[in-house]
């Protein structure tokens, strides 16, 4: 028998192992790897130049890269040959039926940490409201789950007191022209945005811009829609190959956990081998559950065979605002630009905060935007080319909070239903282009997208922690409330979301379980 | 089908001429996600026609929304996009601010333009007729 089991390996489950190492320690996953592809190797644009094509790497001998045009991808990072296996088998192996809420379940190794953002925040106590544990409480978890990834970041920035220290962080990424300009205009009208409720400062990541624990700098590269697991972007996916590598844990992949049942000294776990067609019990005398929010649920359910109850589910609700600096329209594209985030953005407004990340516009192939504009497509060749130099992307963040109109429910087949309402705030988003627009950008309302329920990718809060937990819910250890030996590992345990990407504040929280239990299973 | 590449090619690039390859894999594309879909008979008619697509392409995605005359356009787009030969369509390397700036009210012209050949074209040849949708 194992001390301890976790099921999945996305930033939780890592974290999660990472803590308990020194104990006889399983990791079920489904596990699934990139496929065997040519690398690519050096800049895209420099590439894209230089070989006679990029069929194979961007499309794919099997056209993988083009089946987006047909059915739209969930995000314009999982749609390529290097990265749609990501999503791979998810829809057949854990089915979520919605007609108002779109799932995005990773099987990979790593879990969807391998296509995300590298957004760290910490929380701050006024994020952690209705969460039983305080930012002092989860402050050495994080210390020690940033020491490991490596961070880089402004320390002493607009946007510090809303992120928090880091004791070690790196420079930040460098910002493009069309950013350099934003960031400049708002040191300039400073006071201005502060008393507006906005915030502005570099982007606070998981990406490294000097080598650290072997991994190499971010090298502005614009791969990051092509393939996964840059060096410099933390991926679940490094920490976990070390710890099998020092044998610090067993890992099992090719298995999806179906179920749990406790027992006088642990717990059974059945799993089901990814084909179907096998599957097996696994014991531990501790089961920590890090499936990501969905599947973590799906699995509590099942568990007791429970296909009534709701559980609540949240997601941060997103709008995408362009930002175009008319001064760059026909410009040189900055091809050794950053794909990833460059500033961060706070808003305040009305007791709650939303956060954005700014982006620049290199890296995503034009032929995914073009009959999005109101023009023939060949002129839609040309205005994308000219205008693609002058556009940024602001992605703003909702905070949200449990609502009985969203929720999960198990169904006698194993699909999970889900159901999700969410209304964009029209005039708050339109005082907000009215500020960027003081940025020196042109920011216009009606171009403000919104992705569909389930677009933010922050799952949350289906199994949520309180001091005084009831079904379904954690204590604020993370054992799940009516068991003595599973713990819940992941974004289910949040009470509430707030703007800020949760994968940091999930990892430490993993961690802070993790570690306790260490203790306890001597 | 070979014609099919060259027609839909042409229709975004004349100047060029297709690539060998980008047929190859455009026939790849359309036996994979195009066989007997519900616009086969209007691209075959445009193309037997040598009717302007991308003038009924847009009038059809304006009316309609992106559709199965555009979605063989974005392959053409894509599968073009990533070969060095078209890099210049789709990279902005120099710069040129008052070409761009100076184009503008032309691209709006030819919208205008081509919107209206388009809905010319689905006009007098009865385009409709041809969609199973």
């Amino acid at each position: 028998m194992f001390d301890a089991c976790v099921v999945g390996s996305g930033p939780g489950g890592v974290f999660a192992a990472y803590g308990l190492r020194g104990r006889r320690v399983l990791m079920l996953d489904a596990g699934l790897q990139p496929p065997a592809q040519p690398a690519l190797d050096g800049n895209l644009y420099d590439m894209r130049r230089s070989a006679a094509d990029l069929d194979r790497e961007l499309i794919g001998d099997d056209l993988r890269g083009l089946e987006h045009i047909f059915t739209p991808p969930a995000s314009m990072k999982l749609k390529s040959p290097g990265t749609a296996y990501i999503l791979d088998g998810a829809e057949r192996l854990t089915p979520v039926v919605s007609d108002s809420f779109r799932a995005v379940i990773s099987l990979a190794q790593g879990g969807l940490a391998n296509a995300w953002g590298a957004g760290v925040y910490r929380f701050t106590d006024s994020d952690l409201r209705g969460f039983p544990v305080t930012a002092a409480e989860l402050a050495p978890f994080y210390d020690e789950v940033g020491r490991h990834m490596g961070i880089s970041g402004s320390g002493d920035d607009d946007l510090r007191a809303d992120f928090g220290a880091e004791p070690q962080l790196q420079a930040p990424v460098r910002l493009s022209r069309n950013v350099a300009r934003i960031h400049a205009k708002y040191q300039a009208r400073r006071a201005r945005f502060q008393a507006a409720g906005v915030r502005l400062g570099h982007a606070r990541l998981a990406v490294l811009t000097a080598p650290h624990n072997g991994r190499a700098a971010y090298g502005y590269r614009n791969l990051e829609f092509f393939q996964a697991h840059d060096p410099a972007i933390y991926s679940p996916a490094f920490t976990l190959r070390e710890m099998i590598a020092a044998h610090e844990i067993t890992y099992e992949p090719g298995w999806i956990v179906t179920r749990y049942e406790e027992t006088e000294n642990g717990v059974r776990i059945h799993a089901l081998a990814l084909d179907g067609r096998r599957s097996q019990v696994f014991e531990a005398r501790k089961l920590l559950l890090a499936a990501g929010a969905i599947n973590s649920a799906r699995i509590a359910l099942a568990s007791s065979h429970d296909f009534a109850t709701r559980l609540p589910l949240s997601d941060n609700p997103i709008a995408v605002f362009p930002l175009i600096d008319l001064r760059a329209i026909g410009s040189p594209l900055g091809v050794h630009d950053a794909a990833v985030a460059q500033l961060n953005v706070i808003v305040e407004e009305a007791g709650r905060t939303l956060q954005g990340s700014i982006y620049g516009s290199t890296g995503a192939l034009r032929s995914d935007l073009i009959a999005n504009f109101p023009l023939p497509l060949r002129s839609g060749v040309a205005f994308a080319r000219a205008c693609a130099p002058a556009l940024t992307l602001l992605m703003l963040f909702y905070p949200e909070a449990p609502r009985d109109t969203n929720y999960l429910q198990l169904r006698p087949d194993g699909a999970l239903g889900a159901a999700y309402q969410w209304t964009p705030d029209t005039a708050l988003e339109r005082r907000l282009c009215g500020l960027w627009r003081q940025l020196g950008v042109v920011c216009l309302p009606q171009l403000i997208q919104h992705p569909a329920p389930g677009g933010g990718i922050h799952y949350a809060g289906t199994l949520p922690m309180a001091e005084w937990p009831g079904r379904y819910m954690t204590y604020p250890d993370g054992r799940l409330h009516g068991t003595r030996h599973v713990y819940s590992c992941d974004g289910a345990v949040f009470p509430s979301l707030p703007a800020k990407n949760l994968t940091y504040t999930l990892m430490a929280l993993a961690l802070r379980t993790a570690t306790r239990l260490r203790g306890e299973l001597q | 089908m070979t014609g099919e590449a060259q027609y839909i090619h042409r229709a975004l690039f004349p100047r060029q001429t297709v690539p060998a390859a980008v047929v190859a894999r455009y026939e790849a594309a359309r036996a994979r996600f195009f066989f007997d879909d519900a616009y086969a008979h209007l691209v075959a008619f445009l193309a037997e026609h040598r009717l302007d697509a991308e003038a009924v392409e847009y009038a059809l995605r304006l009316r309609h929304g992106p559709n199965g005359l555009t979605r063989r356009f974005q392959v053409m787009l894509t599968l073009c996009e990533v070969r060095s030969a078209y890099d210049a369509a789709f990279v902005q390397r120099e710069q040129a601010a008052a070409r761009a700036w100076s184009g503008a009210p032309w691209m709006a012209l030819r919208a205008a333009w081509k919107l209206g050949r388009g809905m010319y074209l689905m006009r007098t040849h009865r385009l409709d007729r041809l969609l199973h949708v």
